[in-house]
């Protein structure tokens, strides 16, 4: 049986909720997007936060924070069959506790940690390449694409980190944005989907500083290497193409 | 006037992007630039915090990590050590910070996600004390005034008192004093430091820590000092001494001032001078093998004694130690991966720490088989000489020595390295 959910993180664990309760195998999948397949009875689940709430509570207490942060990373992967996976795992970690998330002898456990750590790998790379650019309204802005769904790692990085600035992390390729000042953070509501993927850097420009510190900062990206150990395979390796983009030592060559 | 206005900003804008052009080239030969070991909370209305495993913000060309705006305070120095880009006889263009410049850097870069903090050292002017001095203003600036909780690193200048080095420990996360190179002797050859000048502040460090340690325990209160320890760094390839002289160097270090790291720097040869070797390219594959050994140490569980000895006292350039020492110790494996302990599991060929951890925890779901252990990460191509899992060895593991050998130097090449191989081939 499939279960199709809103696509939030609370309506995956409403169905997970859901999907305990039923015998057969179960697959879960969001509704947006969703192919119907021969012979594969639908459900849709109702988000419910309660529900949800039970879920988490549950997964807490069996696996701890270590375990509960697989799962999420895991959700946040957004790659094929995911949340199946996702719901595999918890299953299996309700029944035989923390250990089963070291079960490598399962397959579909191993792909589901496999997910998780490629989301872990990305996370960490990010936490050190998402550049902030300060914008003519004196927000510091910063954009980024990355290949998972980042976004709820971040903020609270940011939000202990940069408790003094008021910023703003948007994520263009799935179009959304947190919004941070005063200690109090918010997610952006933008007035259409296309502004929502829109470089605000663009729209509202830089403030009047910005330039010097993008161009010393460049600058000292450049004098820091060691000539006589140039070695662009390494460098390529650990930070790919696709993130240049938005690195402010990188986008200008 | 506009335009003279206008003349000045641009004036005072050149000099700042000058001034971090030659202080941060003049620092760059040092090799650290690790921002981990403080996990320093955040602030309500400040800037900056800690991260426990450190953040790298960038890559340079070099392929090395950028983590904090690594700069020297000023590259004028009253000292003419042989192998410094700085030294006093030097023909090279000198400049200095202002403490506001450095602050305002920092900041500046922090806000935009650039760095994860400041990593302050300087060449020496007047003497060792007036240069800690100003180099804990632009420290204490940046804590108090500026409620900054990222990371500061500290160099210790050799020679400043210890109530500086107190002081430098109190904002700093990471102080370091630079061993430089191996030995007495040539320290005495190439420096003007002695031994003793870099020794002493390394052990006042080591007696601070213990102390600050024992007496938070009565009052919690107390700020950490230097939360992220200490380290020290010394250049390979410029003086005579062996892997196993320097392998045991920090050995010491680690055990007797609990050094978090020493860091190891190939000698690049910056300036003419005939006490320095003649070297076309840096000593890489050197270097990289001798954090081979180091990493072995220190999450490995190896001694330097089992690495290196008096009559084998240097690292192979051709497979690396672990590697080495496993083929040094047939006699030790093969290894029953389902029962080994984890000291021995690390000590496998092809599993590296975090496959080891998790070959224990997953045996407690139940045995393993090969096929499991490349679903944990492990390298069978490597591994798989060494280990048996349910009593059996990998298909087709054909142990004759050449075969093991051609396996080890392989996979043994550093990261980027040239490829043998093709230049060979080219040759003929």
């Amino acid at each position: 049986m499939i279960f199709l959910y809103d696509g939030t993180f609370e309506g995956f664990l409403s169905a997970v909720f859901d999907a305990f309760l039923v015998k057969e195998e179960v697959e879960i999948e969001k509704k947006n997007g969703f192919q119907p397949r021969f012979f594969a009875e639908t459900r849709e689940v109702e988000t419910s936060p309660e529900k949800a709430e039970r879920v988490a509570a549950k997964i807490l207490e069996t696996c701890g924070t270590r375990g509960f942060s697989a799962i999420v990373y895991i959700f946040l992967s957004e790659e094929e069959h995911c949340e199946t996976y996702d719901f595999y795992l918890i299953k299996a970690a309700l029944k035989n506790g923390k250990k089963a998330f070291s079960c490598f002898q399962d397959e579909r456990i191993a792909s589901a940690m496999m997910m998780r750590k490629k989301v872990s790998r990305e996370y960490d790379k990010m936490l050190g390449l998402l550049r902030f650019s300060e914008l003519s309204n004196g927000i510091f802005y910063a954009p980024f694409e990355p290949d998972f769904n980042l976004m709820p790692l971040l903020v609270p990085h940011f939000y202990e980190r940069l408790s003094g600035t008021r910023w703003m992390i948007h994520d263009l390729k799935r179009g959304i944005a947190v919004y941070h000042a005063g200690g109090k953070t918010e997610t952006v509501e933008f007035i259409d989907e296309i502004t929502s993927h829109m470089n605000m850097e663009t729209l509202l420009g830089k403030s009047e500083n910005e330039d010097s510190f993008e161009k010393m900062w460049s600058n000292y990206f450049k004098i820091i290497a060691i000539e006589s150990r140039i070695n662009p395979k390494l460098q390529l390796r650990f930070v790919p193409q696709r993130y240049w983009k938005h690195l402010t030592e990188r986008k200008n060559g | 006037m506009c335009l003279l206005l206008f003349l000045k900003v641009v004036l005072v804008e050149m000099e700042l992007i000058e001034k971090l052009e030659i202080l941060g080239a003049a620092a760059k030969f040092d090799a650290s630039c690790s921002s981990s070991g403080s996990d320093r909370k955040g602030t309500f209305g400040g800037i900056g915090s800690g991260h426990k495993s450190g953040i790298c913000h960038s890559w340079s060309a070099d392929g090395r990590c950028i983590s904090l705006l690594k700069v020297l305070f000023t590259n004028y120095c009253i000292n003419d050590c042989a192998y410094c880009i700085n030294r006093r006889s030097n023909d090279v263009k000198r400049a200095s910070f202002t403490v506001d410049e450095l602050v305002q850097l920092t900041m500046n870069f922090y806000k935009r996600n650039y760095i994860e903090g400041l990593f302050l050292s300087s060449g020496i002017v007047k003497n060792a004390d007036y240069t800690m001095e100003r180099m804990l203003l632009v420290a204490k600036k940046l804590r108090t005034e500026e409620h900054f909780n990222g990371y500061i690193h500290l160099k210790v200048i050799p020679g400043a008192s210890e109530i500086l080095i107190k002081e430098a420990g109190l904002y700093a996360d990471r102080v370091s004093v630079n061993i430089e190179l191996p030995s007495e002797k040539s320290l005495k050859l190439l420096t003007e430091k002695s031994r003793d000048s870099i020794i002493k502040p390394m052990g006042e460090i080591c007696g601070d820590i213990v102390e600050n340690r024992e007496e938070r325990k009565k009052t919690k209160k107390l700020p950490v000092f230097a939360p992220a320890g200490q380290t020290t760094q010394l250049i390979v390839g410029a003086t005579p001494e062996s892997d196993f002289k320097i392998v045991k160097l920090s050995e010491a270090f680690y055990k007797k001032f609990s050094m978090k790291r020493v860091y190891y720097s190939a000698f690049v040869p910056v300036n003419s001078d005939k006490r320095l070797p003649v070297v076309s390219t840096p000593p890489l594959d050197r270097e990289h093998r001798l954090y081979q050994a180091d990493w072995l140490m220190r999450f490995y569980g190896f001694k330097a004694d089992e690495i290196l000895s008096e009559e084998n006292p240097f690292l192979s350039d051709e497979i690396d130690p672990k590697a080495v020492w496993a083929m040094r110790n047939m006699h030790l494996f093969p290894l029953e991966i389902n029962t080994a302990s984890f000291e021995m599991i690390l000590r496998v060929p092809g599993i590296g720490r975090q496959s080891a951890v998790r070959i224990v925890l997953a045996r407690r779901n139940g045995s393993l088989d090969f096929d499991d252990l490349k679903r944990i990460g492990v390298v069978l191509k490597r591994a798989r000489y060494f280990i048996t899992c349910k009593g059996k060895m990998m298909a087709d593991t054909d142990l004759a020595e050449k075969n093991i050998f051609e396996a080890m130097r392989s996979t043994s090449t550093r990261a980027g390295a040239p490829d043998h191989t093709i230049e060979q081939l080219s040759l003929f």
